[in-house]
């Protein structure tokens, strides 16, 4: 119980880290830490067999390429601001309208 | 389950089918594309007729598949399954041929990844609907979250792709909470079948807390209001083929996990007072949802708060049930599928009206019931089903909430029930009123999207219409649906 009761306080670090943070890089590692506390509750909540652990490897590739997937989606929206800027570079009101992940929070 | 039944071969061939239709529609180009996809299409709603009737004539079924390494995948087909599979595949079979009709319509819109990445969304929702395990809901969530962000992003907008990861944020944090949730009641219980979880969970300690913390995770999935934020954006911002599936069918699939691990699961876990929170929680969901789309000011944006507010209706049936009301569990279950229904034909039709109206705003619908007629019949008859008002199955549904209501005296259900109703039809009208009212100016010179289509009467329009008509079906005859319902329903030996 000990190893969960540890991960599961890890994970709420992780949740606290994803929403206090301000920028996208600060959030995808706190959703990793909920992610990574997450699976390892999983690993040691099952028994010692083959089952559990392809459980555990299945679980943490499936999250791994929802981290993945988040981390280009926010890629790609950066490179959206940057090709907006590069071709009008006076919309300024636009931004404004259309916050980013990070302008949003603050 | 008898090797060889109908049953064994078809509940597999349900999951299967679509993932074909990924794998085929991801080789194929240009137009075969979209015929592969139709033909696949059919295919997975034929099988799942097949499944519903082998299954209304033999009973609950279960069905395990083993592998080498030790995983298993339990598939269960009861009522509750079968009802919301029925309606995926549906839903999505026309949804389906709105898509091929839009590739018709604007092949420059067409998208290499749009067919693989649907098909890819319809088999993980069938496995959700039939997974027997937490586990494989669980997989079958991330896929889900996954396919649905992938979806809305594939035109890469700005707005749009911040929508998107709005969603899969949303997504990551309720699939963590899940998961470990999930690790606490493996923990508790050594079994993740939904079948074995009471024992462990009612008799050891912390059982209330993991069914606490995997419940919370579900409802930011649903999402239920007030954690409802990222969903307008997403499926406002979505692609017109994907957001009626949004909309209709994958915000169902976290409440279908919710309702079997509460009340097919661990019934006796869920006490009255957190069946009366989640009532509470609806209610909320059925103003809150219901001021916001009176306030919308574009045609998406309001159906898509509409989504906000009919998920409260959904959520009343907990409360009910509860109390052991079997015309709860029939009522709100009934209810998701007429909504499921009515909600992708309004956003089909909504999807006509905006490409013709040239933008996306309400005002800009004046006249649109002589311009497209089908679309604009469609948005009435589905917005009769949302309303509650027969011959409808959104009445039939509310009838039984409402009847539930009285029978377990908890009177206090009926007025949120009725208010949302009216609310509803007060934020519907708003869509039908313009559209009926008479044209005079001349239309606007700042159309974004000039039609392409000239039919008044288009095929998408008929293809909307269509769905729309399945809910006065399921209204004037549902007794097959209530049938398919009461199949593994877990109160109905203890009514009120």
């Amino acid at each position: 119980m000990v190893p969960m009761i540890v991960a599961g306080a890890i994970g709420l670090v992780g949740l606290l880290v994803t929403f206090a943070g301000v920028r996208v890089r600060v959030r995808i590692v706190g959703l990793s830490i909920m992610g990574g506390a997450a699976v390892a509750m999983l690993a040691v909540a099952g028994p010692a067999t083959a089952g559990t652990w392809w459980t555990v490897l299945l679980t943490a590739v499936t999250l791994a390429g929802m981290m993945a997937f988040a981390a280009v989606l926010s890629r790609r929206i950066d490179g959206t601001a940057h090709r907006q800027t590069d071709r009008e570079p006076g919309r300024g009101t636009d931004r404004a309208q259309d916050p980013g992940i990070d302008e949003g929070r603050r | 389950v008898t090797s060889g039944s109908l049953v064994a071969v078809t509940l597999p061939v349900v999951v299967v089918s679509p993932l074909l239709g990924a794998a085929a529609t991801a080789v194929t180009r240009g137009n075969a594309r979209a015929r592969v996809a139709l033909i696949a299409a059919v295919l997975t709603t034929l099988a799942v007729a097949v499944l519903s009737v082998a299954v209304l004539t033999d009973g609950v079924t279960t069905l395990v598949l083993n592998n080498a390494v030790g995983l298993e995948v339990l598939l269960v087909a009861d009522g509750l399954a079968l009802a919301m599979v029925t309606m995926t595949a549906i839903t999505c079979s026309v949804v389906a041929g709105f898509a091929a009709a839009e590739d018709r319509a604007h092949p420059e819109t067409r998208h290499e990844r749009f067919w693989p990445v649907w098909f890819g969304l319809w088999a993980s929702l069938h496995l959700l609907f039939l997974a027997g395990d937490l586990l494989t809901a669980y997989l079958m969530l991330e896929a889900i979250g996954i396919a649905g962000a992938g979806l809305v992003t594939l035109d890469g907008d700005r707005p749009t792709l911040l929508a998107g990861t709005r969603y899969l944020y949303a997504e990551l944090v309720a699939s963590t909470t899940v998961l470990a949730g999930i690790a606490l009641i493996w923990s508790r219980t050594g079994s993740l079948r939904f079948a074995d979880l009471e024992p462990g969970l009612v008799t050891e300690p912390g059982g209330w807390l993991a069914l606490g913390i995997v419940s919370a995770g579900l409802l930011l999935k649903v999402p239920l209001a007030p954690i409802h934020i990222w969903l307008p954006a997403a499926h406002t911002r979505a692609p017109s083929a994907v957001s009626p599936v949004l909309s209709a069918v994958v915000v169902k699939s976290s409440f279908a996990v919710l309702v079997r691990l509460w009340f097919v699961s661990v019934p006796e876990l869920v006490t009255r007072s957190a069946a009366q929170l989640l009532g509470a929680l609806g209610v909320v969901a059925i103003v809150w949802g219901s001021v916001l789309a009176l306030r919308a000011t574009q045609v998406k944006a309001l159906i898509a708060y509409s989504t906000v507010a009919q998920l409260g209706f959904l959520v009343l049936l907990a409360p009910l049930v509860q109390a052991g009301a079997a015309d709860a569990w029939r009522g709100g279950l009934l209810y998701a599928v007429a909504h499921a229904l009515a909600k992708a034909a309004l956003l089909m039709a909504a999807a006509v009206l905006i490409e013709n109206a040239g933008q996306p705003d309400v005002d800009a619908l004046l006249g649109a019931a002589s311009r497209r007629p089908l679309a604009v019949f469609a948005v009435g008859i589905g917005g009769l089903s949302l309303v509650g008002l027969p011959p409808s199955g959104g009445f039939v549904g509310k009838w039984y909430l409402l009847v539930a209501s009285l029978q377990t005296g908890q009177w206090w259900w009926v007025a949120p029930i009725l208010l949302g109703s009216l609310l509803t039809a007060g934020y519907l009208l708003r869509l039908l009123k313009p559209a009926f009212a008479t044209d005079a100016s001349p239309r606007p010179a700042t159309s974004a999207s000039p039609p392409t289509t000239t039919s008044t009467f288009d095929g998408r329009s008929g293809l909307a219409l269509a769905l729309a008509l399945t809910t006065l079906a399921l209204g004037i005859r549902p007794v097959e649906m209530l049938e398919l319902l009461d199949l593994g329903a877990p109160l109905l030996t203890g009514g009120p």
